[in-house]
């Protein structure tokens, strides 16, 4: 960029470009004293000529295809950052435009059917929470389609050490916090929408532009200088499906894992895929017993996490090998739920052996995994007191008594981050600028945080008179951001590593890990605080109070 | 009233003492011009020699938010303001001015930077489209005052150290401030400590910036400021004085906390950089709109307590 400012100049230096000496005022003599008039509008002047081949700058030229900011996506980050930037004040003069190439009103018309949940579903953290309050969009939900929980239960497979997080944990304060809210995808998203809507009722001139895809985005040359006067050469000009070329001053990717806007901006995406695919279902719990807590168990092909939307309902993220992912997808319903109940309570040795059946005689896989489920939970349950059988039976999840249609799907798992979050003029929020391993649910959560970060910026820039396209003002996004995400990141993938083996050294050390993070208390504190982003919030406000 | 201010100012003045008459003097010398037109073609490389000071405009239109419109939510708190920005350079200070919705004046003796300043400003449209407006002239400030121009905020920043007679510019940029109105400049300390890191640093050792940039000789320290706007006519007074400086752990430019703090740590020999805002009190009467002024907002750079 830079040694393009400087070949723009030098070209402009060769040419002996003079321009001629301005003396039109812009302002005329009768222009008043602020002090004392304060109402008073300075009169409309003539703008001035820059150039001496081009009428520029003159008045009736067009400049609506001239932006701000122009967001790319319309997934959580795209729209949660059209909100945030649309309820705050300094923006309603801005000129933005989100771009989402799939129809919206499937989103904006969703209304709840009891029972029937999606099966995309988030955890919210508690610092996620706290934006989509401050943005106006936690008003917009369904309060009681929206799970909160305050235990979790992790307990790896091999060892059987358990970790149980409690919110009550955390001291004065924090005790009545849940750890993290359930929530549909599209729920949020359709409250998101309604908030914008709302700020555009009261100011904000947020301009969404649906079914509609970005086809391309370059630089242009200054073919219409002319018409217009001004040089833009360096502001991306996206070009739509339907044709029509926007130019923006800052350009936002939250165009997802495939980011166009990342590709134009050459910025890499540097990681891996995992070997591994997640399975998600919205599941039928028993309902006789309570659902207030999210279940993770680690599997050695990968976790397998229950999470709770309301009495009777959870939604289940089942990451494990690709073949297994696409047989246990494929499954009849009864043999699913039986799989899946006997996923959260066998022995991996068990495990294995089903996997094979699964694989090698899918057939009779079904009565197979029937037997041997009660088979072996009677086995277990044999000569247990009555007491002890409920212990037993309240360390895993309530049984899972049946899984909603259509909602079983699979994803493959990777891991990306981009090499920058930002370029000149542009940057990148949500997974367009990283993806993460699921098993710590903060994909999207980081991606509002990003959110946050990027609006917090754009806004003290907008109050400083900056151009807010300027890789100046947008590294302080990038500052903030990176460090916090790279750190997220390896964390989760150390977690699927060093879970994913069965070398016993690992397992004794992860074992030892679990039951010592287990009995001590503060360090299973600052874990739990670590992931809902309650550290990174306080820190943020204190940095973003101190500035200046 | 001269030699009073004379005397606040007595390091500065020009080895012969004299003060010329206004129409002949000229404050730019002409090899400063000289100095700052040959590197005018970078002048808005981000990663440049002028990157420290594209790096300081937001803190200090921040600052400059802070004192003349401290309270406006809004997106153009400087709209309706006239505004001159005195040695504009290649437009830094004047284009963040119009895009909070000044009216904004960018004037400099150097015609190439004049140049590059109109170039730059073809890049952005909201320059152009107001509510804020933008003209630049290849002037001085003397010539805008023989030419009768006024302003409600008159910017002189990161340019008294480069002009042959501080004294005299000073009261030529006063004189364009309306009354009511204020004045805000800022400019390097002369102290052990600001040649260390101007002169010897950034010059000599880094080469951040050109030798020859900067002439630790004609660096002012904020009490002969003080002193020299303190007896300029018109009823002035400083409302504020801050230094600022760079934080290397957060990369980026900070203007202390409380009026008053402009060396580190509040250490007055330890003062660099620093800004300073005046305020025009004296009223001419006759030119009072009982009205109007009633009504005035918070919007306006009104002559205010002393801090
Ligand atoms: C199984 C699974 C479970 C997860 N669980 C959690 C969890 O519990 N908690 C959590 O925080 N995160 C979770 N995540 C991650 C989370 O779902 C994602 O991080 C999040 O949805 C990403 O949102 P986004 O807006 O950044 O991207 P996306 O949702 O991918 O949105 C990108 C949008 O850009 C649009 N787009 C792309 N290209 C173009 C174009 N050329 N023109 C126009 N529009 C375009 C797309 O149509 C899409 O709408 C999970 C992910 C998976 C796979």
């Amino acid at each position: 960029m830079a040694t393009r400012q400087l070949k723009a100049i030098a070209r402009l230096h060769s040419a002996k470009l003079l321009l001629p000496r301005i003396r039109t005022p812009v302002y005329g003599s009768s222009v008043p004293n602020c002090a004392l008039h304060t109402s008073a509008r300075t009169p409309q002047a003539q703008p001035v000529s820059a150039g001496k081949h081009s009428s520029a700058f003159s008045q009736g030229q067009s400049t609506s295809h001239i932006y701000d900011v122009v967001i790319v996506g319309g997934g959580v980050a795209g729209t949660a950052l059209a909100c945030s930037l649309a309820s705050k004040p300094e923006f309603h003069s801005k000129k933005i435009a989100l771009i989402e190439a799939f129809d919206l009103a499937p989103v904006k018309n969703w209304t709840p059917s009891e029972n029937v949940y999606s099966n995309r579903v988030v955890s919210l953290t508690p610092s996620s929470v706290s934006l989509l309050k401050d943005i106006d969009v936690w008003r917009h939900l369904h309060q009681d389609r929206i799970k909160p929980y305050d235990d979790m239960q992790v307990w790896d497979a091999i060892s059987g050490a358990r970790v149980e997080f409690n919110t009550s944990m955390l001291g004065q304060g924090s005790a009545d916090i849940p750890i993290a809210w359930m929530i549909e995808n599209v729920h949020l998203q359709n409250g998101i929408l309604a908030s914008v809507a709302e700020h555009n009722s009261k100011g904000a001139k947020m301009e969404i532009i649906e079914k509609i895809k970005v086809s391309n985005i370059s630089y242009e040359k200054n073919t219409d200088d002319s018409a217009t006067g001004f040089d833009l050469s360096d502001w991306p000009t996206v070009e739509l499906s339907n044709g029509q070329k926007l130019k923006t001053r800052l350009l936002v990717g939250a165009d997802g894992a495939n980011s166009p806007v990342r590709n134009f901006a050459n910025i890499n995406s540097l990681g891996w895929d995992y070997d591994t695919h997640a399975v998600v279902a919205t599941l039928d719990m028993d309902p006789l017993r309570s659902n207030d807590t999210a279940w993770q168990r680690f599997l050695p092909t990968g976790p397998i996490a229950i999470l709770p939307l309301k009495n009777g309902v959870s939604s289940m993220v089942w990451s494990t090998k690709p073949h297994l992912a696409a047989a246990i997808k494929a499954l009849p319903e009864d043999s699913f739920c039986h799989l899946v109940n006997a996923a959260l309570r066998l022995s991996t040795a068990d495990l294995k052996f089903l996997y094979q059946e699964l694989v090698e005689n899918p057939e009779s896989f079904g009565s197979l995994i029937k037997e041997e489920l009660t088979w072996r939970e009677s086995v277990k349950l044999k000569s247990k007191t009555d007491s002890e059988m409920r212990e037993i039976e309240f360390s895993v999840p309530p049984n899972v008594v049946g899984v909603q249609k259509n909602s079983r799907a699979g994803f493959p798992l990777r891991l990306r981050n981009a090499e920058r979050y930002i370029a000149d003029r542009v940057a990148l929020v949500g997974d367009a600028a990283h993806t993460i391993h699921p098993l710590a649910g903060q994909g999207l959560n980081q991606g509002l945080l990003d959110v946050q970060k990027l609006s917090e910026v754009l806004k003290m820039g907008v109050r400083n008179g900056e151009d807010i396209g300027h890789i100046h003002l947008l590294s302080h996004y990038a500052s903030n951001r990176y460090g916090r995400n790279v750190a997220m990141l390896s964390a989760c993938d150390k977690i699927h590593r060093l879970f994913g083996t069965e070398l016993a050294p690992i397992v004794w050390a992860r074992s030892f890990g679990f039951n010592a993070v287990n009995a001590f208390e503060p360090v299973k504190a600052e874990i739990m605080k670590y992931a809902m982003g309650l550290e990174q919030s306080t820190s943020d406000v204190k940095r973003s109070t101190d500035h200046n | 009233m001269l030699p009073q201010m004379l005397r606040g100012l007595r390091p500065l003045v020009t080895k012969t003492g004299q003060v010329r008459a206004l129409s002949q003097l000229s404050t730019i010398n002409a090899e400063e011009v000289q100095k700052f037109s040959a590197k005018s073609a970078e002048w808005w490389d981000p990663h440049g020699e002028f990157g420290m000071l594209h790096l300081m405009n937001p803190t200090r239109v921040s600052y400059i938010r802070d004192r003349i419109a401290p309270i406006a939510q809004d997106s153009t708190p400087f709209k309706g303001l006239k505004m001159l920005d005195i040695g504009c350079g290649g437009g830094l200070l004047s284009e963040s001015l119009v895009r909070l919705g000044g009216n904004v004046l960018g004037a400099d003796a150097s015609y190439n930077n004049i140049q590059m300043a109109m170039l730059h400003s073809r890049k952005d449209p909201a320059l152009w489209t107001g509510p804020g407006q933008l003209e630049y002239r290849n002037t001085t400030a003397e010539d805008l005052l023989a030419e009768g121009e006024s302003f409600d905020v008159v910017l002189a920043m990161e340019i008294i150290e480069h002009v042959n007679n501080p004294s005299e510019f000073l009261r030529v940029c006063a004189d364009m401030v309306r009354p009511g109105g204020k004045l805000l400049l800022s400019t390097i300390s002369r102290t052990p400590m600001a040649y260390f890191l101007t002169n010897f640093l950034a010059e000599d050792v880094l080469k951040m910036v050109h030798k020859g940039t900067h002439d630790w000789s004609k660096y002012i320290k904020s009490e002969e400021l003080r002193e020299a706007i303190h007896s300029l006519q018109g009823g002035w007074q400083v409302d504020d004085v801050r230094g600022i400086a760079w934080n290397p752990l957060r990369g980026r430019w900070v203007v202390s906390e409380k009026n008053g703090d402009i060396g580190v740590a509040g250490i007055g020999s330890l003062e660099v950089n620093y800004v300073l805002t005046a305020s025009k009190t004296e009223f001419k009467f006759f030119a009072i709109d009982t009205q109007d002024w009633l009504g005035s907002s918070q919007n306006c750079a009104m002559g205010g307590q002393p801090y």
